[in-house]
């Protein structure tokens, strides 16, 4: 699944150390749901939405599933 | 995590309750003797177990004392995409053994019928547990 994750990251001059950190996972998943590995639990999503104080349709693409 | 470090208190005691009977068995032994294969396998087995009980109790104990290291230990051992793999390497690893004691069953059938019951023995009890394992956690879920 496509994210805006890194997008957001680099914008808030963010590592993804301290992304992980602050929604509780390691620095591994961070990565792997932006290279598209991995996609997030519904919890992680929401995590990560309200850390960027955006909504999860926002970051996360969900066109794939529209198709 | 205040939950999270009385699991973690919970665990090192455990892990500390296992080591004092380790070590009591250890003395016990040395001062009666090994007597046969079996003891001085279980010792070994024991041991080994022992080792790795050692090496997670010391990064308790470190965790317990260092509030970042709890938090990164929490974070670990939480980390979803980690308990994702966990259960597809458990899920998946467990029809390759099937597979495998099946196969092997097979061909010792021919050669040793210890062997072939054996593993047939080994093969039905992991078919049993994850047909109850599935059952309880289509229940559970």
């Amino acid at each position: 699944m496509k994210t805006k994750i890194a997008a957001l990251r680099k914008q808030n001059k963010l590592s993804q150390e301290e992304l992980a950190e602050a929604v509780g996972v390691t620095r591994q998943t961070i990565t792997s749901i932006e290279v598209g590995k991995y996609t997030a639990s519904l919890i992680l999503a929401y995590k990560i939405a309200r850390f960027f104080h955006m909504s999860i349709e926002e970051i996360f693409d969900f066109s794939e599933l529209e198709d | 995590m205040e939950k999270f470090r009385s699991k973690i208190r919970r665990d090192a005691l455990i892990a500390s309750i296992y080591c004092v009977l380790l070590v009591a068995a250890l003395i016990t032994l040395a001062i009666v003797g090994l007597e046969d294969i079996a003891t001085s396998y279980a010792l070994g087995f024991g041991s080994g177990i022992g080792a790795v009980v050692v090496y997670h109790l010391i990064i308790y104990m470190r965790a317990l004392k260092d509030e970042t290291k709890l938090k990164t230990l929490y974070i670990k051992e939480n980390d979803e995409r980690t308990r994702h793999i966990d259960a597809k390497v458990g899920g998946i690893g467990m029809n390759i053994a099937i597979m495998t004691f099946a196969i092997g069953m097979l061909i010792a059938n021919y050669f040793n019928k210890m062997v072939f019951y054996t593993l047939l023995a080994a093969m039905l009890f992991l078919a049993i547990l994850k047909i109850v394992l599935g059952r309880y956690y289509t229940q559970k879920l």
